[in-house]
This record gives structure tokens, sequence and C-alpha cells, in this order.
């Protein structure tokens, strides 16, 4: 009986967060679609002609100070994301981006990048998970990780995952965001004192400008496809379930 | 069909609704982002062709000291700044742009001829100032071009293309120097400077 009822409510819950999910969707579509069009319209400007204002530039990562290691891992990076989550919670339990002072150089020079708030595109090199049951061991690669931060206790029901996504120096990157001058930083032969941060909608990739572009072809349609399905089919499951079809609707 | 359909029915129809005015609605939005970053790109090399006017000036005013005398070379060189500066367009600046690259080349020519003019530092100076913003003029001109480039494709494409036609966006022209130009004047060739590169 208690089965039942925690199967119904769970039923219940998941076609509601199906139309949230078709929503998101139908959002992440659109993303994609103004990705696509800022690789399409925005010239990749060479260090040294690089200007205030909305940017892309591509080229080698250089790290301009000593470069971090994974937290959980042992990946030597200018840039890092890690993200814990729980099978119990919907928003993750712990998410950090750590990175040091790094460039993009073209050859010609270089364009200093902050990719605190930029949207992370990265292939699947350069990202990794492990994952491990609530009765499991915690892993050792994360041992010391546990022990340095304050992540719920995993009882009986939490199985935890830890997914990461880096940069590393050496890298090939294509980066999109806001060029701003730099009054901290006197400027050099061969380096600029701007630095490209995010902006409003600013990403970096370790992908090709063309594979970022024909990984978003189509990608509006299908998104907004996959979204009107989910979600219409995520209603009809609430309303059904929830018995407002057959009281109200006449179903 | 009932109300239940309907609303199953009618909440992906919304949804689809949405999506096509969302989508609609930023062609126009892409037109316009699209025609602000040739103006900014433009503004971007006309900041430099200001910069190259100013050293070119300069140059004027260093070659006047040593060969005042050359007087057609330097009024050359002059007017063809004034046409550099007052420069609006696309079309005029390239136009202009071939003038004072001309008119400069006549200036190095003389340097070839008056060796104190030649051994000017302030004419070294001035040489290489003017070929790195003549660099970095010439990757700005293909970021001015390739804007534009995007910016006329997106006016052939659908739905853009009725946005435009409503709206009256006209097609851009790039920047385009003659080829003389864009070859460039060889500066260290000119002035035997081959040793010291």
């Amino acid at each position: 009986m208690v089965f039942a009822v925690v199967f119904y409510l769970g039923m219940l819950a998941g076609s509601l967060l199906a139309v949230g999910a078709g929503a998101l969707m139908v959002q992440a579509g659109f993303e994609q679609w103004e990705q696509a069009n800022v690789l399409q319209d925005v010239p990749v400007a060479t260090s040294n002609a690089v200007a205030v204002g909305e940017a892309s530039v591509e080229g080698t990562v250089r790290a301009e100070a000593s470069p971090l290691t994974v937290p959980v891992g042992d990946q030597r990076c200018v840039v890092y994301e890690l993200t814990v989550e729980d099978s119990t919670d919907v928003q993750p339990v712990y998410e950090n981006r750590e990175s040091v002072s790094f460039t993009v150089d073209d050859g010609e020079g270089r364009v200093r990048v902050a990719p605190g708030e930029m949207t992370f595109d990265l292939s699947d090199d350069r990202r990794e998970s492990f994952e491990f049951k609530s009765y499991d061991e915690v892993p050792e690669r994360a041992r010391q990780f546990h022990g340095e931060h304050d992540l719920p206790d995993r009882g009986m029901r939490r199985d935890r995952e830890f997914e990461y996504e880096y940069v590393r120096p050496g890298d090939e990157v294509y980066a999109y965001g806001q060029v701003t001058l730099d009054d901290q930083r006197e400027a050099t032969a061969d380096e600029k004192a701007v630095t490209l941060a995010a902006g409003e909608q600013g990403f970096i990739s370790d992908k090709s400008r063309e594979r970022l572009l024909r990984e978003r072809r189509f990608a509006l349609a299908k998104s907004v496809g996959k979204g009107v399905v989910v979600g219409t089919v995520g209603l009809a499951g609430f309303l059904w379930l929830s018995g407002i079809a057959q009281l109200f609707l006449g179903a | 069909m009932s109300t239940f359909a309907v609303v199953v029915v009618g909440f992906a129809l919304l949804v689809l609704l949405y999506s096509l005015v969302r989508y609609l609605g930023s062609a126009h939005n892409n037109l316009v982002e699209a025609r602000e970053r040739c103006e900014k790109a433009w503004s971007d090399v006309d900041v430099l062709l200001e910069r190259r006017a100013e050293e070119v000036g300069r140059l004027a005013d260093v070659a006047r000291e040593h060969v005042s005398h050359e007087r057609e070379v330097l009024e050359d060189v002059m007017e063809a700044r004034k046409r550099a500066i007052e420069a609006q367009h696309p079309e005029e600046a390239a136009d202009a742009m071939v003038a004072l690259r001309e008119s400069v080349e006549n200036v190095y020519d003389l340097a070839g001829e008056y060796p104190e003019l030649a051994s000017s530092e302030r004419l070294d100076e001035l040489t290489t100032s003017i070929r790195t913003i003549e660099q970095r003029l010439e990757n700005r001109r293909e970021q001015y071009n390739e804007a534009v480039s995007a910016y006329n494709a997106r006016l052939n494409k659908v739905p853009e293309w009725f946005v435009a036609s409503y709206y009256g966006f006209e097609r851009r022209t790039p920047f385009v120097a003659s080829a003389d130009a864009r070859d460039g004047v060889n500066v260290s060739e000119r002035l035997d400077l081959s040793a010291d590169d």
C-alpha cells in the first residue's frame, strides 16, 4: 500500500517535472540557436586587432600562473568546474568553478580570458565523472574532498555523482564574450591590456568553430520538437493522474 | 473532442506558437545585431584610419624639416591625409587609403634621395608605427568584411529576408582596397632597412 502511494506521488511529481523539462528544452534550443548566430556572425578577432566590445578569439591556452589541479582528479588545468549531485536532490549539493589567469595565444599575440561566468561547451576528453552508491565507501580520489567540504550525509538513500570539466594549458579553444579594458595591467608588445569576459552569453569551448556550428545545426527545431512532446505528455499525465482531467475536463 | 484533449493539444500549440513568435522576433534582433556589428567593426577600423592619418601628418612634418623644397610631394601627402580623415564610408575610405599610401610612398622615395631624411631617427619611429598600424588595420579590415559578409548573408535567409524587406535593411559594402593598396608598401625595402629587421 505504502509502495503504491509512493509510486503514485512519484508519477505525479515526474509528470510535473516533465512539463518543466519540456520548457527547459525549448529554452535550451533558443540558447543554442543564439550561440549558432554568434558563431556565424561574430568574426574571430586577431589578438593585435581585438577591440573593446563583443568579440571572439581562437588560439592556444597559455597559463599565466601555476596551473590548478582538479580536486578529485589529477588533471592540471587553467579552469575547472566541479559539480556534486545526489540522487535525492534536484539541485547539485556542491558546485564550484576555479581558474587561474590565462591567455589565448593566436600566434600573433595573446588575449587574456576571464572564464568566470562563461558557459562551457567542452569535448568528452575534457569532461569526467564518477559515481558511488549510498552504501559504497567513498572512493579514494574523493575522500579528501569529502573531508574538507560540508557535503550532506549520504545515509542509506543518497547515491552521489561527481562531475567535472576543465581546460588545460595547450588546449586549442574558441572563446566568445565581451572585451573590456583592463586598467590593472600594462599593454605589452604581444598582449593588449584587455580582458575577454563572459558578458551576457559568453562561452568557451575546446572544439573548433566549424564543429560548434555543426553541432548547433537544427538545434532549435530539435529542442522545440522534443520540448513540446515531453511537456505535452507531462501535462497530460499530470492532469490524468491528479484527477483534474476526469473531474473538470470531461475525460 | 473532450475538453481534456483541447487543453493538452492547446498547450502543445501554445508552446509552438511561443517558439514561432520568439523565432520571428529573434530574426529581427539578429538583423539589428548583425548591422550593429558592422557599425562597430567599421568604427574599429575608423579609429585606426584616424591614428594612421595622424602618424602620416607627423611623417610629413619630419619630411618638411629636411626637404621643405619638395612642396608638391608634401602637399600631396597633406591632401591625401585630409581625404582620409574626411572619409565617412568604406568606399571613400578605400579610395582615400590608396591615395594616402601612394603619397606616403613618395615620401619614402624622398628618403632614398635625401640621406639626411633617411637617417632621421624620427622617420624610423614613424615608419615602424605606421607599419604596425597598417598591420592592425588589415586585420580589422578583414573583421569588418567578415561582419559585412555575415550581415549580407543574413539578408538572404528566411525569415530574415521578409523582415529585411519590411524594415528596409540594405546590403552593405565591404571595405575593399585596390590590389596595390592591399599589397602595402614595403617600407624596409624602400628605406633599405632590411639589415635592421
